[in-house]
């Protein structure tokens, strides 16, 4: 059995100012809720929209502020003392107020309340494409597989990116290339074709001359600093000679102009000595020199006075001691150059020796003898071949010029065919590259083709389905109206943008708001929402529609009930909430199928009573309930027995198409709708109830002798029932039982047990039918 | 259990790719688990399409 709401419990929510509990009969798939305007049939659908979907249903749509929540609790009540419990397949939830909206407390499987009201329904149909696309975007996005498109898009741009990049490297190397052809006098039948020839050129006779010609220079260049060098310290030591000549001088003329014979430099320096030998034997107690006895204190005092009366000459020795030593280095370090010198062009020599080819090897230079000279080690200073070495470097200075222009030229050409050959295998390699970009590319660009077409035909595929449904159940309300043929589709042009269209007349895709009647709007609006609540139903959906129909024609109104008796199978459960009586009482006078429903009826709504209801009465309980009360309401029973029967009657003579005087309005007396149904029908009319399979008649009863009876009986509606009269008056209470009774009998003989509706479909030419197929009504054609 | 939206489009894009030889048999589990997690990063695509290029080079090859 489908998961049904077995009751919904209201304290403090909108109406119900009192606690106020609804129960449902779970036996039955269809529930109406019938009440006139102001009895609480928004609060209870409000309700079931609060606990269903934690939404605060009606206040939605009304302009009363941003907080529209503070008004879910009843009127002169507090927040916290707001709750709606739900009982639905066994399982209890409970929604209370908070400042975040419901909150919902309760098990998983909470059932899911698709919700339409009267003030949705020209929204779906007038609402801009996009926002009507909102409405179902959940069900036709596809956040996974979006995502991962996204990432294959972009993949395919990046190896895009890349393969214009390879591209672009190619073109220009390409340029390049055509560039140094024509400037080498555009040889050959094209640049490429010649570029080729040219990589193949061995460039290494080039590089090894450029390395000889670099090396060669570099020789000539370090020999040259050498011998720079080699200059400086012979300059050097030039001029510490002269330096040490002038202190010698000075010396020998500042020893000439002292008394004392003895001074010397020589002199100085012992003394110089011997003053610093004493400072480290202070316990000596005679003179190191003469050995004779004597303290260290008095031998420093005269030896220090002694060398004090020379100052001068100590100073002038100390000097030339200085120059002395440093006259000593700049001989060694002109020793050292002219050894580095030697062996530098000894370098230079072997360079030029292995190079036959460079001009200056060509030059008349007897360079053995500089080989000779490394022969002779380092320590060479043969005047004669540092003299041939300066000679052989001057010569080969003259040169380095040239030479570095030969170098230069030699580079150049190098560089040349190193580009031509960088430019050519960048063109075979981004050839290559591009090549295998391009067919990353095309295998990509075909991912995102087949992921795109997919995604929309998954879409599309709904779309088509809910289309296909719309158009079933409105050709259903709309049969040979020349109308219908309802197709929702994206717009390709705009994202997220659901339209629709619609046929009218022989004009197809038109839409359907520009030519369709509000009324024909309201219907389609109405199969359109049953369309998606019957796709995207999750097992758990109820359907509820709040006040939908304001007034509909008969013949409408009829197939607008098969068509929700009908759809009610593809839901849990279909509550119906309305304030349009005609639609509640073709229930109680079994023109819809009454046992298929469940009829609850608002009492009125007050202030300190809430929101009541009671079980809605059909005609025949009532005037079943009004007979047997005592004592007898006389009036009323019969009051009610002739309208039931009029009800009855007014369905024979209508599906029998029986003979009656036409009148301005359809309103007909209870004798002429007797007298309507001819002797013939009468004889021939008869219901039969069939076993739950149909493969038999469980019971079977002629309706002629009923409908005679009635017929004589029928007066007593109008001298009771209807008017004050003296002969209404002798009626008794036994003939108003009888009148009744009959008319009950005649109700249970004509109404299905089961489905409570009278016969009324001819679906296989021989009887009239209910809607569940089990009460028959014969003939299916009237003899008169 | 009913599918999920995202997995049945990622079952019809891998029969797709199988019919136009962009996958393998043994990949396409893998491959429709991801897509329909949204797992497929830009590199897996890559790597996947570099494989069907290299798998379409071997075929070549051996025809040659």
């Amino acid at each position: 059995m489908a998961k049904r709401i077995e009751k919904i419990c209201l304290e403090k929510f909108r109406g119900a100012t009192c606690p106020v509990e609804i129960g449902f009969d779970t036996s039955k798939p269809a529930v109406m809720i019938f009440g006139e305007n102001g009895t609480g049939k928004s609060t209870i659908v409000d309700a079931m929209d609060f606990v269903c979907n934690g939404n605060i249903g009606s206040l939605e749509d009304r302009s009363i502020g941003q907080v529209r929540g503070q008004y879910l609790p009843s009127i002169n009540s507090d927040s916290q003392d707001l709750k709606v419990t739900i009982s639905f397949d066994g399982k209890v939830w409970e929604a209370k107020h908070s400042r975040q909206g419901a909150s919902i407390t309760g098990p998983n499987g909470r059932p899911t309340a698709r919700i339409l009201r009267r003030s949705e329904i020209l929204n779906v149909m007038n609402a801009q494409p996009h926002e009507r696309y909102q409405e179902i975007q959940s069900f036709l996005e596809l956040p996974n597989i979006q995502g991962c498109e996204q990432k294959l898009r972009e993949t395919n741009l990046n190896i895009s990116r890349d393969l214009d990049a390879a591209a672009r490297a190619k073109e220009q190397a390409i340029e390049a290339l055509e560039r140094f052809w024509k400037a080498e006098g555009s040889v050959g039948e094209n640049h490429l074709k010649w570029a080729a020839q040219e990589s193949k050129k061995d460039h290494g006779e080039l590089q090894n001359t450029v390395d000889v010609l670099t090396s060669i220079l570099m020789a000539i260049t370090n020999a040259i600093n050498v011998r720079n060098q080699l200059n400086t310290a012979i300059k050097n030591h030039e001029d510490a000679e002269i330096k040490r000549k002038r202190a010698e001088e000075e010396l020998e003329k500042a020893v000439s102009e002292i008394k004392d014979d003895d001074a010397s430099g020589p002199l100085i320096t012992l003394l110089q000595d011997a003053l610093q030998f004493l400072k480290g034997h202070q316990k000596t107690k005679k003179c190191p020199v003469c050995e004779h006895k004597n303290d260290v204190a008095t031998l420093q005092e005269r030896i220090g006075a002694r060398l004090g009366s020379m100052h001068n000459l100590v100073k002038l020795t100390n000097n030339l001691e200085t120059i002395k030593r440093n006259t000593s280095a700049t001989v060694t370090i002109s020793r050292q150059r002219q050894i580095d010198f030697i062996n530098t062009m000894n370098i230079l020599c072997g360079v030029v020796n292995e190079n036959k080819n460079s001009q200056i090897a060509k030059l008349e230079v007897d360079w053995s003898k500089f080989t000779k000279a490394e022969e002779d080690g380092k320590t060479t200073t043969d005047e004669n071949i540092v003299k041939l070495a300066h000679d052989a470097l001057q010569i080969i200075e003259s040169l380095q010029e040239s030479t570095q222009s030969e170098s230069d030229d030699v580079r150049r050409s190098l560089n040349r065919l190193n580009a031509i050959k960088g430019h050519f295998k960048t063109v075979e390699e981004k050839a290559y590259v591009a090549s295998n970009l391009e067919k990353l590319s095309q295998t990509l660009g075909e991912m995102v083709r087949i992921v795109e077409q997919q995604r929309k035909l998954y879409v599309e595929g709904i779309l088509d389905s809910i289309s296909e449904e719309v158009d079933q159940m409105y050709l259903k309300v709309h049969p040979n109206e020349n109308i219908g043929n309802i197709r929702f589709f994206l717009n390709p042009n705009r994202p997220r943008s659901l339209e629709f269209n619609g046929k009218f007349e022989d004009n197809d895709q038109i839409p359907p708001g520009a030519y369709y009647s509000e009324s024909h709007l309201d219907t389609l609006g109405i199969c359109i929402f049953l369309a998606l609540a019957k796709y995207f139903n999750d097992g758990n959906t109820i359907v509820v529609l709040d006040d939908v129909v304001t007034s509909i024609d008969q013949a409408h109104m009829e197939r607008f009930m098969n068509l929700l008796h009908e759809e009610a199978a593809n839901f849990n459960q279909l509550i119906i909430a309305t304030h349009y009586r005609p639609w509640r009482d073709r229930y109680r006078y079994a023109r819809g199928p009454v046992g298929n429903i469940h009829l609850i009826e608002l009492l009125h709504w007050s202030l300190p009573r809430g929101i009541r209801h009671t079980k809605t009465k059909i005609s025949v309980e009532e005037l079943q309930h009004h007979s047997q009360q005592e004592p007898l309401d006389r009036q009323i029973v019969s009051s009610k027995a002739g309208i039931l029967l009029e009800s009855l009657l007014d369905h024979i003579a209508l599906i029998y198409e029986c003979k009656i005087s036409r009148k301005a309005e359809p309103y007909y007396t209870l004798g002429e709708l007797t007298d309507c149904i001819g002797r013939r029908l009468r004889t021939a009319l008869k219901s039969q109830y069939m076993a739950e399979d149909g493969s038999f008649i469980k019971s079977e009863t002629q309706l002629g002798p009923m409908i005679t009876r009635i017929a004589e009986m029928s007066w007593i509606r109008n001298q009771v029932g209807c008017h004050w009269n003296i002969s209404g008056l002798d009626v008794s209470d036994s003939d108003i039982h009888q009148f009744t009774e009959a008319t009950i009998e005649l109700a249970n003989a004509l109404v299905c047990e089961n489905c409570g509706q009278l016969p009324l479909k001819d679906r296989t030419g021989s009887y009239f039918e209910c809607r569940c197929r089990r009460k028959r009504l014969h003939p299916v054609n009237n003899p008169d | 259990m009913a599918k999920r939206p995202d997995e049945i489009v990622a079952e019809n894009i891998a029969k797709e790719f199988k019919n136009l030889s962009l996958i393998q048999e043994d990949e396409i589990s893998d491959f429709v688990q991801k897509l329909s997690n949204g797992n497929l990063s830009i590199e897996d695509w890559k790597l996947m399409a570099e494989l069907i290029i290299e798998e379409e080079g071997a075929e070549n090859g051996q025809e040659d």
